[in-house]
């Protein structure tokens, strides 16, 4: 049974909250997380668009969901959404650990944070105290270090804490929000926001654990997952590797982004693969609240590596790896670790970096342009003074760097637009479209750029039938079976779709998408039905969360739409085209007929209008938003 | 002495003796984790994997299933 929700409004203007409550009924249409975030963007943005994402006018929603808090693993997630300075979009970005489960412990469903203050403060929160201290001492530290200073100021390390940056508090619109100094809400410049606010951080009171409405059937999930773990080899590879045991299948398949996506063959990998990390730095591995999976890599390299500020995941060591050029592990997990400590996002940082050394390589860039920096792919001692520079946002190098790379490519000129692999201004991760190609359309179609986690990946319509990467996506919608890589059709398109509205709904019930999903997951579409009605007594059905996740995907592109974006943002970079040069799919590629096919499709099945990209009437009655447009 | 049978592997040449089953070609291969496997352009349940022999002559296909990360 839904509750109402508890949401805390705090202006730092003038230094005033208040807290409200959203009716059951309304909170069963936008039951937490992305979900939430977006209806209370629009309730106090309301028709005004065009506002500045770093002005205090700009709200700062952290959101969590009923489900929050209840120990199962992979429930404690928590959403950011704001206007993002990185894409001008609906910004959204998702962070595990321990600080959600908590947040929900004092009480709270959403904080929705206005205004500016008018000096450095932070918020804590112990229930129904609700005080902003003066953070003065705490700006301009890195994030460990503020950590510590707020437990001693507060005196009392039980809390968690949710703390910007250098990088935050100096606006690169691609800094991040980090928990625990190694989960970060990494995505869409979220720091940014929290830096323009004067707002360094976000604590809570630790709380005791949510308590579900059905124990005895929360069991049913629970008591036996050591056995539903052993039995998935994903989740054996995961407990095992993180997500860095991914990184040796795609390089062997050459499908590993290289030198800024200008080929998918990385000699290096093995360097900078799972199995090296863990048998050369891995430390330890750690988990997030109530999570048996333990996918979390620590990893200590003394003078280079401190364990505190955890280890680098697939995508860093992919952007500070194989995107620059890089097969030196230490100096990959240095750049972590940096990134880490100054809050900015490792997608993106590695990202700009490698597009910066594509054009250094090209000669769009010399050593005049990158404070005497030598840029070649490769050079990975480069990585810790460039990333002061972003993070301080230092005249030259740094400052341009910090604007993103489609930014940046657009203050260069000279062609250096050509080289970069962005979409809405967001880097993309690393997966490549050619061997992912349902990708394509997600990277192109998503709300808030390119993501990763917005759909399921391709290879489970290769999947045997008599598998569960095969059976669970048949559970929201039946596929085709495609039996190759670099296949771009309609199937793919409804692929895309059908498991983007999943991802959709995990994001706003707040699940972490390792353990929940729609193929290769610890827990299946029917988990999450049973999770909704034995922790809050919610009789759900896999339709209705489809419809959630279908409704806050809507609801961004409604949002989007205000702020001006069109069709013509739904588009690839030139470097998605690239036929694979070398390795053993050379050859693969898709081309622009075939995505342009596929993102028509993706229209027609989400009922928007093909040549606007606009969800039609029927669409927006369908999923009753229409108050949007009211 | 067992000559071997010659199939296809992704378009390779491989050898392997008789009596060899698709589990025990993948572990030859070195592939960890999941595959789908595809023998003469028919997908093989996973089910079959350990069972089903392989024949002289026959192409068969590997693809590895990478998800996300």
């Amino acid at each position: 049974m839904f509750k109402s929700a508890k949401i805390l409004y705090v202006n730092l203007t003038d230094k005033t909250h208040r807290v409200e409550t959203l009716p059951p009924e309304t909170y069963r249409k936008y039951p937490g997380g992305s979900a939430l975030g977006m209806y209370l963007l629009f309730q106090e943005q309301g028709d005004r668009a065009g506002r500045d994402p770093l002005s205090p006018a700009n709200p700062l929603i952290f959101s969590v969901s009923p489900l929050t808090g209840i120990p199962i693993s992979g429930q404690s997630r928590m959403c950011v959404t704001t206007k993002s300075p990185l894409t001008g979009t609906a910004g959204d970005s998702q962070v595990g650990g321990f600080l959600p489960a908590h947040l929900k412990g004092n009480g709270y469903d959403s904080i929705v944070v206005t205004g500016k203050a008018q000096s450095p403060v932070y918020l804590f929160l112990d229930k129904e105290k609700v005080e902003i201290r003066e953070a003065g001492f705490l700006w301009g530290k890195v994030t460990g270090e503020a950590e510590r200073m707020i437990a001693e100021d507060l005196g009392t390390d039980k809390t968690e804490s949710s703390i910007i940056g250098p990088a935050g508090e100096n606006q690169v619109l691609f800094s991040c929000i980090m928990h625990q100094r190694s989960r970060a809400n990494g995505r869409n410049g979220v720091g940014a926001v929290m830096g323009s606010k004067n707002l360094k951080a976000l604590v809570v009171k630790k709380q005791p654990p949510q308590k579900p409405t059905d124990p005895v059937g929360m069991k049913t999930l629970t008591v036996d997952v050591k056995e539903r773990m052993a039995a998935n080899e994903a989740i054996v590879d995961l407990a095992k590797n993180g997500s860095a045991g991914c990184l040796a299948p795609a390089a062997e398949e050459g499908f590993l982004p290289t030198n800024n996506w200008n080929s998918g063959f990385f000699s290096g990998f093995k360097k900078i693969d799972g199995d090296t990390l863990r048998e050369t730095v891995l430390k330890e591995r750690d988990t997030c609240f109530g999570c048996a999976i333990r996918c979390k890599g620590v990893v200590e390299i003394p003078g280079k590596a401190d364990p505190e500020y955890g280890g680098p995941e697939y995508e860093t060591l992919a952007t500070f790896g194989s995107y620059c050029g890089n097969d030196n592990l230490a100096d990959i997990c240095e750049a972590n670790q940096l990134c880490n400590m100054y809050g900015l996002d490792t997608i993106s940082c590695g990202a700009v970096i490698a597009w910066a050394m594509d054009c250094f390589e090209q000669g769009l860039l010399t050593e005049k342009d990158t404070d005497g920096l030598d840029l070649r792919f490769g050079n990975s001692k480069a990585f810790a003074p460039l990333i002061k520079k972003i993070a301080y946002r230092e005249d030259g190098i740094g400052a341009l760097l910090a604007l993103g790379s489609q930014r940046a490519a657009e203050k260069l000129g000279k062609g250096a637009e050509a080289l970069v692999v962005a979409t809405k201004g967001q880097e993309w991760p690393a997966h490549m479209v050619q061997f992912k190609p349902n990708l394509a359309v997600n990277y192109a179609v998503n709300n808030f750029g390119a993501d990763h986690q917005s759909s399921e990946h391709d290879p489970a319509l290769m999947a045997p039938e008599d598998d569960q990467n095969w059976i669970w996506p048949n559970l929201l919608a039946p596929f085709k079976k495609c039996d190759a890589y670099g296949v771009l059709d309609e199937n793919k398109a409804k692929f895309a779709f059908e498991t983007q509205k999943c991802y959709s709904m995990m994001d706003s019930l707040c699940l972490c998408q390792f353990a929940f999903g729609p193929s290769w997951q610890l827990y299946g579409p029917e988990d999450i039905v049973a999770f909704c009605k034995y922790g809050i007594g919610w009789e759900t059905s896999i339709e209705e969360l489809q419809e959630i996740g279908e409704r806050r995907i809507n609801m961004m592109r409604l949002y989007n739409l205000r702020e001006g974006f069109t069709k013509a943002d739904d588009c690839l970079p030139e470097k998605a085209f690239l036929s694979m040069p070398e390795g053993p799919n050379q050859g693969v590629c898709i081309t622009r007929e075939q995505a342009e096919a596929a993102i028509s499709a993706y229209y027609r099945l989400a009922g928007w209008d093909e040549i606007t990209a606009i969800p039609q009437k029927e669409t927006i009655e369908r999923l009753g938003l229409e108050w949007i447009l009211a | 002495m067992d000559p071997g049978m010659k199939i296809k592997v992704n378009g390779g040449e491989f050898m392997v003796k008789k009596g060899v089953s698709i589990a025990q070609l993948l572990e030859q291969c070195g592939y960890q984790g999941k595959v789908s496997v595809w023998v003469d352009g028919n997908q093989l349940l996973s089910a079959e994997y350990p069972s089903r022999l392989i024949e002289d002559g026959e192409e068969i296909r590997i693809l590895r299933l990478v998800a996300g990360g």
